[in-house]
């Protein structure tokens, strides 16, 4: 199991905010967390990243317990986090300079990832200069140096208008199959959550806890097909009912 | 296209109005209502300026020299003791308090006794410009760190960065800008700095030259070195405002 998280518990100022999380994430699988804003997936996700500890539970990777240990679980955010004052390049190539890599090299490297990203010809291009899924492909290329193993991806296309978001969304499952990264995608859009993922987590209630899973099969359609299925339409009225609670 | 256009419009209207106070100077003193040894006529001055220009050179290229020094040394100590505020929080507020009280002194007071301390020489000259070319620095840089976005520090963090990293790769760049602004009033201070310090002692430097004038009731050269040390000071601002375009190219395009 690429990500494990068992029985994490995390209270804030003695209340709690979500309790005993179990979920798996498998090698080149990408599973979605759903659940309305407020109900404790940013607290989960600072602990799945290692940025905060939790009150109890472990977070593994690979087996090992990596619990409040940052570095080894990459993550993207809504906002880019871009940095203005860098060109692409430096942008991206961050992740290896601050593992140590030289300037030089870790510029090469990331280069050679440009192309299969979408990004050729805009290295030395500042982050302003480029449209908003553009950014989102820069900040998702960093976001694979940073590490191959385990991605979280906290709500990472909700900033972009519904056509780009689309575009977007075929873009993502393409590169994500090629590349073969296990993904944990935090989003309330559910949509969104059946287009891309392979199972869905659902997470509702105060404190927060996962409530049901669902996995999606697609039986080999396309994307528009699958989405204009009735099966789609199920998933999709078994979620809605769900998240009523 | 547009943004040039409006600049010239400004511009153009501070020249006529820097045109027509010139103007009614020339005529005040040049008829003789007020009389020419008490306020010389702008063409006057421009006459001392220019006869006067080869001395004028020599003695400005000292107070440069000590207003560079001063403000170099500034520049040093404000990083140094900036990055160490931001870093250590007892030591920001141990000193933040004691940064705004220095400000508060007096210069044109300390001054004598700065030259009664260190002499003649360079060294009084050298320290006021420190004095007062460092506090804007250090503020404008600890106000820029605090600009820094913290999910930015949280995303360094979670790829494995020291506090050296996220200073270099975050803190530092994002307090550019405010840091330029403390710079540009830091390079006005540093040059008017120096002039006031040899005001109070010294052999050479534009403000030797302005006490030497004065005594001698030379009005004209007087108003000549004004006019000198408000060009000079306008063309270091242009010269940090063209480093600030190098240092900070992203901000071209926008």
């Amino acid at each position: 199991m690429k990500l494990q998280a068992c029985r994490i518990c995390q209270s804030y100022h003695g209340l709690p905010v979500i309790q005993d999380i179990d979920l798996e994430v498998d090698e080149g699988e990408v599973v979605s967390l759903l659940g309305p804003s407020g109900v404790g997936k940013t607290t989960l996700f600072n602990i799945l990243s290692g940025i905060d500890k939790p009150d109890s539970g472990q977070v593994l990777i690979d087996d090992e317990d990596m619990t409040g240990q940052a570095g080894r679980v990459s993550y993207m955010l809504q906002k880019d986090l871009l940095f203005e004052y860098k060109t692409v390049i430096d942008n991206v190539a961050l992740p290896l300079i601050i593992k140590g890599v030289k300037k030089d090299e870790a510029r090469k490297e990331a280069l050679a990832h440009f192309d299969q990203f979408g990004l050729q010809g805009t290295d030395k291009f500042y982050p302003n200069q480029l449209s908003g899924g553009m950014r989102q492909r820069a900040a998702l290329l960093r976001t694979y140096l940073f590490s191959q193993d385990v991605t979280l991806l906290d709500e990472p296309f909700s900033s972009l208008d519904a056509i780009t978001k689309r575009q977007m969304h075929q873009w993502y499952l393409e590169i994500i199959h090629t590349l073969q990264m296990a993904t944990l995608l935090i989003t309330h859009d559910i949509d969104e959550a059946l287009r891309l993922s392979d199972r869905i987590y659902l997470m509702t209630g105060k404190p927060g806890r996962i409530t049901d899973m669902l996995t999606i099969r697609r039986n080999g359609r396309s994307e528009g097909a699958f989405e204009t299925s009735p099966e789609f339409m199920a998933y999709k009225i078994k979620i809605l009912d769900a998240l009523k609670c | 296209m547009r943004k040039r256009w409006q600049n010239i419009i400004r511009f153009k209207w501070s020249a006529l109005f820097l045109i027509a106070v010139l103007l009614g100077w020339q005529f005040l003193s040049g008829s003789g209502i007020v009389p020419r040894l008490i306020l010389p006529s702008p063409l006057q001055v421009l006459h001392a300026l220019i006869s006067e220009f080869g001395v004028l050179m020599v003695h400005a290229r000292i107070t440069l020299w000590e207003a560079f020094i001063g403000l170099s040394l500034g520049l040093i100590l404000s990083f140094a003791l900036a990055v160490m505020m931001e870093r250590w929080e007892p030591v920001y507020q141990g000193l933040y308090p004691i940064l705004v009280i220095t400000q508060t002194i007096p210069v044109i007071a300390i001054a004598p006794l700065l030259v009664l301390w260190l002499g003649y020489g360079i060294a009084p000259k050298v320290t006021l410009v420190v004095l007062v070319c460092f506090f804007p620095v250090v503020v404008g840089l600890l106000d820029g760190f605090k600009t820094a976005d913290r999910d930015a520090i949280h995303l360094l963090s979670a790829m494995g960065a020291n506090r050296w990293q996220i200073m270099r790769h975050i803190k530092l760049p994002v307090a550019m800008p405010s840091f330029f602004a403390g710079l540009k009033i830091a390079v006005a201070y540093s040059f008017v700095g120096a002039v006031i310090a040899e005001w109070l002692g010294g052999n050479a430097g534009l403000g030797v030259y302005m006490t030497r004038v004065k005594k001698a009731y030379a009005f004209d050269k007087m108003f000549a070195v004004i006019l000198l040390i408000i060009l000079i000071s306008l063309l270091l601002m242009a010269v940090t405002k063209w480093i600030e375009g190098r240092v900070m190219v992203y901000r071209n395009y926008k």
